[in-house]
């Protein structure tokens, strides 16, 4: 029988279930009339025959329970019998249920905590072309932890030092790149409506050295990445590089979003990339940043802030921008 | 008949009822009735496993139901067979004159 056909009677056996019922019953108080009209046929008296009929033929509802246990809807319908009498059983207790309930949930609950920093730590890996040839740049341990705040496993530096870092590899040439990124997100304020304007958003942001894209070997799906010619000089190149949950969610997927202007705490930027699903910056256990922009554009991003103006100085009190270094040691030795 | 068991061969009830149907369209009492008679009285097949076999040959394809009216003049459900059944009495037919002939041959040697 195919299984359509089988799917189809049995969902109208389940539809039509009381009449079935009837059918089978009538069919069967037919079986017995007939089993009488053949016992007083034989000379038995009406009543007895009627009787020893009955007798044969066994209660109506053995049969009809052996005759609807053959479909598949049979045991829909018991499944739902037992749902309905599981729910039956947990409200007459409801302190049992609530306990059982609740030891599921934080079961549950914990296990997913646990794979979810499982994954973090061990499974995942950052989005990058060569994860492997990764070094992050200074102490050890514990010289990333500043004034209560921790970056994670990279440690701090002035945007200064950085760029005395890159100029060092330039002449030496000991890594194939070098990058620097905000040790952490901005919060900022943006209008991405028609034209920069409509309503102001919160967003998140981090701002990156010209080298974070090329050196982490993360492809853009849509436009450039940030490249060294935005960072050159300070305050000059307002660029934007998106990430793919940003342009989904709050840029409607907009095919033609390259070049799309947005206002980010007041200056104007322009949007020149969207980043694949897949590429979540350089943090695991955090959110993916909604955009980055060209660290040089740390003035306009982070107007309170004075790490560009007096990079020297900020070192230890201004620990909130301070980028970090991270090489890219290449494996088969050319610079 | 004292001791004497009236059930059938296990597995055949349904190639019974096909062949009882072979001959014309019955219903339920009418198949159990001419099965017993046939079988001389060998065998009774009672409601409990003959109305769960019609249900499951009827989903089967092989026969199809209908309501009649009876020679008495009472409502029943006539079975008769489809074509699916007349090739299933065929083979089943086929299968056991083999498993007869087979038993036989291992009882007399």
């Amino acid at each position: 029988m195919g299984v359509l056909k089988s799917l189809t009677s049995g969902v109208q056996a389940l539809l039509h279930s009381e009449r079935r019922n009837q059918e089978i019953k009538e069919e069967l108080q037919g079986f017995v009339e007939a089993s009488a009209d053949e016992k007083v046929r034989r000379g038995m008296p009406r009543e007895d025959a009627l009787r020893a009929a009955k007798i044969e033929t066994g209660t109506s509802e053995t049969v009809r329970h052996k005759v609807r246990s053959l479909g598949w809807e049979s045991a829909a319908e018991s499944l739902w019998q037992d749902i309905r009498y599981g729910a039956r059983q947990l409200l007459k207790s409801p302190g049992f249920a609530i306990v059982a309930i609740l030891s599921l949930a934080l079961g549950i609950g914990a296990n997913t905590a646990i794979f979810t920093l499982i994954n973090d730590l061990l499974l995942k890996s950052l989005p990058v072309s060569h994860p492997e040839q990764l070094v992050s740049f200074g102490k050890a341990s514990g010289g990333a932890i500043l004034g209560g705040f921790n970056p994670g496993p990279v440690d701090v530096f002035a945007y200064d030092f950085y760029k005395d870092l890159e100029r060092e590899n330039e002449r030496e040439g000991k890594f194939t790149g070098i990058c620097a990124f905000g040790s952490f997100s901005v919060q900022m304020s943006v209008r991405s409506g028609s034209g920069a304007g409509g309503p102001a958003k919160q967003a998140t942001g981090n701002l990156v050295s010209g080298t974070f894209f090329s050196v982490l070997g993360a492809e853009p799906l849509l436009g450039r990445a940030i490249g060294p010619s935005d960072t050159q000089t300070v305050g000059s190149n307002p660029v934007a590089v998106i990430s793919h949950r940003y342009w989904q969610q709050e840029l409607a997927a907009d095919p033609s979003v390259i070049g799309r202007p947005i206002d980010i705490n007041g200056t104007l930027f322009t949007v020149v990339g969207v980043m694949p699903e897949n590429f979540f910056g350089v943090d695991l256990n955090e959110q993916v940043p909604d955009m980055w922009m060209p660290i040089t554009m740390q003035p306009q991003v982070m107007p309170q802030s004075t790490a560009m103006a007096k990079p020297r100085n900020t070192v230890i009190p201004q620990p909130l921008m301070l980028p970090t270094g991270l090489g890219n040691r290449d494996a088969s030795g050319h610079a | 008949m004292a001791d004497q068991s009236r059930e059938l061969v296990q597995g055949t009830l349904e190639m019974l009822v096909l062949k009882t149907l072979a001959l014309e369209p019955m219903h339920g009492y009418g198949i159990a009735l001419r099965i017993e008679q046939i079988s001389g009285g060998v065998f009774s097949v009672n409601p409990g496993s003959l109305l769960p076999a019609l249900s499951r040959m009827e989903r089967g394809g092989r026969i199809k139901a209908e309501w009649r009216a009876t020679e008495n003049n009472r409502r029943a459900k006539y079975y008769l067979l489809t074509a699916a059944g007349r090739k299933a009495l065929k083979e089943e037919t086929q299968q056991w004159g083999r498993q007869i002939a087979a038993i036989s041959r291992i009882m007399e040697a």
